[in-house]
C-alpha cells in the first residue's frame, strides 16, 4: 500500500482569492493522506493574509504540514503568521519534523524554509563583507536545521519539505543568473545525508517539476505556477 | 531611459510594490509584453496597471495567465529508488 502525499507551494493567498482552492480541497481526502504546503502561503506575510490561508487550508480531511517562504517573512510578522496557521491545525515546520500515521505506513516530514546561495561550484561563500557572510550563514543554518530534523525522524518514509530548491534541476526555465536566489546545494547535501524518499520545494515559478539530488533522492518543485493545479499527488511505496 | 534600465525598474516595481515576482516584462517595438502566472484576474489587471503607470506612452500587452486550481487528473507513482545517475534529472 502506498502513502499518498499531496503538495503545493506559492499559493499567495489573500482576501481576493479566498475560497478558490476550496472545491479541490474539499475532496482531498479521496486523493491523499496528507497535504504539504511548500511556503509562500501569503502575498506580503501579514497576519491578516495568514488568517485567509488558515480559512483556506484549515479543517481539511487530511493533516496539513507547512513551511513558510520568503513572502511570509516580508512584513516581519512571522510569529503571528505561524500562530494563525497553527490555530487552524496546520503544522508549521522550521527546523523541525512531524510524523503522520497513514494506512500505508508512518510518514515523517522534516521542514525548513531554506535559503539561497547557489549550487555546487558556483555558490556564494561566507567571505568578505558582513552582509555576504550573513547571507551565506543564513543558508548554512537553515540546511543544518533541516539535516538535524531529518535525522531525528522515526518513520518508514521520510520527506524533506523546503521553500527554496535543494537542486538546480527543478530550476530549468528560470534565468541562470538568478539561481543563487532560488536555492542552495547545502539543502541537497542535508537531504542526501539521511535516507530520504522525496524532497518537496516551491519558490521557482518558472522552473520545472522534476529533479534529483546527487544522492538519488527525487525532488519535486510544486510551485503553483509550475504544477498548474490545486495540488500534485505522489504515491510513495513502502519499499522506496 | 534605456530599455534595459526601464525593464529592470519595472521588474523591481512589480516585486517590491506589487509582490509579484514571477512576471516577465519584455519590450517588442512600442509594446510592453507581460507574461507569467498569478492567482487571480484582479492581480493580472493590477500588474498591467502598474506597468502602464510607468510607461504611459506605450501599449501594454497582457499575456499573464491565472493559474488553475483544478483537482489533479492523476497521481505520480514514485517507484522504488533507482541507482544514482539512473536516468532521472539532468
Amino acid at each position: 500500500m502506498s502513502i499518498r502525499v499531496a503538495a503545493v507551494g506559492d499559493v499567495h493567498i489573500d482576501a481576493d482569492v479566498q475560497g478558490r482552492y476550496r472545491p479541490a480541497l474539499d475532496e482531498i481526502g479521496e486523493h491523499a493522506d496528507v497535504l504539504l504546503l511548500a511556503g509562500d502561503l501569503t502575498r506580503h506575510g501579514t497576519v491578516a493574509e495568514a488568517a485567509c490561508v488558515a480559512r483556506e487550508f484549515g479543517g481539511l480531511a487530511v493533516p496539513v504540514v507547512a513551511v513558510l517562504g520568503n513572502h511570509d517573512y516580508h512584513s516581519d510578522e512571522v510569529p503571528g503568521v505561524t500562530k494563525a496557521l497553527e490555530d487552524a491545525g496546520i503544522v508549521v515546520l522550521e527546523g523541525e519534523g512531524t510524523t503522520v500515521d497513514t494506512a500505508g505506513g508512518r510518514l515523517g516530514v522534516a521542514g525548513a524554509k531554506g535559503f539561497g546561495g547557489g549550487f555546487a561550484g558556483r555558490c556564494a561563500t561566507a567571505f568578505g563583507e558582513p552582509e555576504m557572510k550573513a547571507f551565506v550563514e543564513h543558508s548554512e543554518a537553515s540546511a543544518a536545521k533541516l539535516a538535524k530534523a531529518l535525522a531525528a525522524l522515526e518513520c518508514e518514509v521520510r520527506i524533506a519539505l523546503t521553500h527554496y530548491a535543494p537542486v538546480p534541476d527543478t530550476l530549468a526555465g528560470e534565468p541562470l543568473e538568478i539561481y543563487p536566489f532560488l536555492g542552495s546545494y547545502l539543502l541537497g547535501e542535508a537531504i542526501d545525508a539521511v535516507r530520504t524518499q522525496l524532497a518537496i520545494h516551491g519558490h521557482a515559478h518558472a522552473g520545472c517539476e522534476r529533479g534529483m539530488t546527487p544522492g538519488g533522492v527525487r525532488v519535486r518543485n510544486v510551485a503553483h505556477p509550475v504544477i498548474r493545479q490545486a495540488y500534485s499527488v505522489f504515491h510513495l511505496d513502502e519499499a522506496c | 531611459m534605456k530599455d534595459e534600465y526601464l525593464l529592470a525598474r519595472l521588474q523591481r516595481v512589480l516585486a517590491e510594490d506589487g509582490s509579484e515576482l514571477g512576471i516577465d516584462v519584455a519590450r517588442r517595438d512600442e509594446e510592453f509584453v507581460l507574461t507569467g502566472e498569478v492567482e487571480s484576474d484582479q492581480r493580472r489587471l493590477e500588474v498591467e496597471r502598474r506597468v502602464a503607470e510607468h510607461v504611459p506612452e506605450a501599449r501594454v500587452r497582457n499575456e499573464i495567465r491565472v493559474t488553475r486550481v483544478t483537482v489533479p487528473a492523476e497521481a505520480e507513482r514514485l517507484a522504488p529508488r533507482v541507482p544514482v545517475n539512473g536516468g532521472e534529472g539532468r
